[in-house]
């Protein structure tokens, strides 16, 4: 079914600005993620 | 408010909705109408689905919950990225691919017209509710401005706001949105400069931080697994990713949004811009209520944040009790106050044992300004059964018209209005096109004329606007209020995420099975909420996961009755 399937060629298509492909996009904001837990954890241990 | 304040406020109003008016003239079809004619590029699509997500509710709300309770509330976005990316992978490109108007509408080509029409449904019911919420937000700060009740308030806001969505459409919305979260960010920005500004002359951004820390409201991040937690780590993460996936998803005001986008591209790059942003400014948006509440360490704070409901009872025969509870109110403030000042001593010697003696003592006299509290709550109550005894959401209120200079109170009212009305015009929007594509379009009227669309649009968001207005007059008993549109959410968002999930990965599930699932998975779910059996984030996950299970076995039952 054509709906249902992902659509790797519009990935292909439309690429991402600042990096080359939408995986590298999609694991930099996994990075930005863990990175925001990380320094929110530090903030509370550091206050509290 | 002083004269500068209601130019700086009508000035911003006119402004916008002038902006937005201009923006939407000439004649418009219902592509135009509902899509914007699906041509804004990623930064109209970041601002735009930022601006319909954070309404005036986070705004007044946020900075209540962490004056109260702490920044714990920031963990409830942590799954926001993660789906942007399934979003991203998924959602985005079938959506464009079928150049759909609703997300609905997918459901159809996938499943059958039954299974369209009970999503669509089921999104009707919790998205007029909650946009009845947004629409009361707001109001309460002309309610404590010009000191009337809220009903009132909750109209007039109301109709301003149908006035103007009726009149600007999907592409309106858009360009107003971008405005207002330009203009959101600033004045946010200049708050969190004043507050740290009025605190005493020895006590810093970093101190102020440090003494609200110690009195347990810099709680950001708790990594404790406990399912009646309504915030950690993991009711964020796994919770709130679901509730996030389907909320953006599946929630019409949010696919109608990023369906405005000029390509795949670009609605992605929006979305995944907004993964990057939002936790950040929710992050800023709840310190700036732990600053408050640092303030209101060294500024004595109303014994009650809500002036209408205090006033009503100063005016009652319960006066002089109140004036005693007053009388202690001001003495336990002068108490905690030596208290303040002996652990702002304790940090600057970075005396461990004389902080953990001072972190008892002050939340020892915590508990006693609550108890007094409480006894004004039980006036209240004697008063007027009635009284709406929470005042979380007044908290930033009262400080913002209390203690910021001129102009800038203006300007910050200005902000929630703005926010409240853009946030309110996309619900009222998607109302309408789910009404007319998948209800009146579908079912009722298939062969109208485009003008007749559009026009029968038009009615639909008159029609839910005075829905969500009638809804917005009983906001008024509901305690903290972006709790209760994330709670009402989570009731039904993860029986339609499942819904869709199933659309997506699980080919061998016709509409039958997708169907009774759904329905039974809902039912199950609200069971479960109403027995308060756990934090709610997680009925997002278990209505999700029961859709998809239960549609899994009915399919099963129904392929092997066949075979035999």
């Amino acid at each position: 079914m054509e709906q249902g399937k992902p659509l790797q060629d519009t990935e292909e298509q439309d690429l991402p600005p600042f990096v080359k492909t939408w995986k590298q996009f999609y694991r930099l904001l996994i990075g930005w993620l863990v990175f925001l837990i990380l320094v929110f954890y530090a903030f509370t241990r550091y206050f509290e | 408010m002083s004269i500068i304040d209601w130019s700086v406020l009508v000035v911003t109003l006119v402004v916008i909705v002038v902006y937005g008016i201009y923006k939407s003239r000439g004649a418009q079809n219902i592509q135009g109408y509902l899509l914007g004619n699906q041509s804004l590029p990623w930064y109209h699509v970041c601002l735009s689905v930022m601006a319909t997500q954070a309404s005036a509710i986070t705004f007044l709300s946020a900075p209540g919950l962490a004056y109260s309770s702490g920044m714990s509330f920031v963990q409830f976005y942590l799954g926001l990225p993660l789906a942007m990316i399934v979003l991203c992978i998924t959602f985005v490109p079938i959506f464009h691919r079928l150049k759909v108007y609703t997300a609905y509408e997918y459901l159809e080509q996938r499943f059958d017209l039954k299974t369209r029409a009970l999503t669509a449904f089921l999104f009707l019911i919790q998205r007029g509710l909650s946009t009845g919420i947004t629409i009361y937000a707001p109001s309460i700060i002309l309610s404590t401005i010009l000191d009337i009740n809220t009903t009132y308030t909750t109209l007039f806001i109301g109709s301003l706001v149908i006035f103007y969505t009726v009149y600007g459409g999907t592409k309106a919305v858009s360009y107003t949105q971008m405005l207002q979260m330009s203009i959101i960010f600033c004045g946010l920005f200049a708050a969190g400069i004043m507050v740290v500004h009025l605190l005493p002359g020895d006590i810093g951004f970093s101190k102020a931080i440090s003494i609200a820390g110690k009195m347990g409201r810099t709680n950001a991040i708790d990594f404790k697994f406990d399912l009646n937690n309504q915030y950690t780590v993991w009711t964020g993460l796994i919770g709130g990713f679901f509730l996030q996936l389907s909320y953006f998803g599946t929630d019409q005001s949010q696919v109608g949004r990023y369906l405005s986008g000029s390509s795949v591209s670009q609605s992605r790059l929006g979305l995944l811009m907004n993964g990057l942003v939002k936790i950040p400014m929710q992050f800023l948006i709840l310190l700036i209520g732990v600053l408050v509440f640092t303030f209101y360490q060294y500024n004595r704070p109303p014994i009650f944040f809500n002036s209408f409901e205090l006033n009503k009872l100063e005016n009652s025969k319960y006066a002089p009790e109140l004036n005693q509870i007053k009388a202690d109110y001001e003495q336990a403030f002068e108490l905690k106050q030596v208290e303040v000042n002996k652990m702002n001593i304790a940090i600057d010697q970075d005396d461990k044992e004389a902080i953990d003696a001072q972190r008892v003592a002050l939340q020892a006299a915590d508990a006693n300004e609550k108890a007094i509290r409480t006894k004004v709550t039980d006036l209240m109550v004697k008063n007027d059964e009635h009284a709406n005894t929470k005042d979380n959401n007044y908290i930033f209120l009262s400080f913002v018209t209390q203690y910021l200079p001129k102009g800038l109170i203006g300007l910050l009212i200005a902000i929630i209005f703005l926010a409240s009305m853009g946030s309110t015009a996309s619900a009222l929007n998607s109302l309408a096109s789910t009404t007319v594509i998948d209800i009146y379009k579908r079912l009722i009227r298939k062969d109208g004329s485009d003008h007749e669309y559009l026009q029968a649009s038009r009615l639909a968001t008159v029609f839910w606007g005075v829905i969500c207005i009638v809804m917005a007059l009983y906001a008024s008993k509901i305690g903290n209020l972006l709790e209760a549109v994330n709670i009402l959410g989570s009731y039904i968002y993860g029986t339609i995420l499942g819904v869709f999930l199933v659309a997506f990965y699980v080919k061998q599930v016709g509409g039958r099975a997708v169907f009774f699932a759904a329905l039974a998975a809902e039912i199950l779910v609200v069971v479960i909420g109403q027995m308060e059996l756990v934090a709610y984030l997680w009925l997002n996950v278990i209505g999700c996961m029961l859709v998809v299970l239960f549609s899994l076995i009915i399919q099963k039952l129904v392929s092997s009755s066949r075979s035999i």
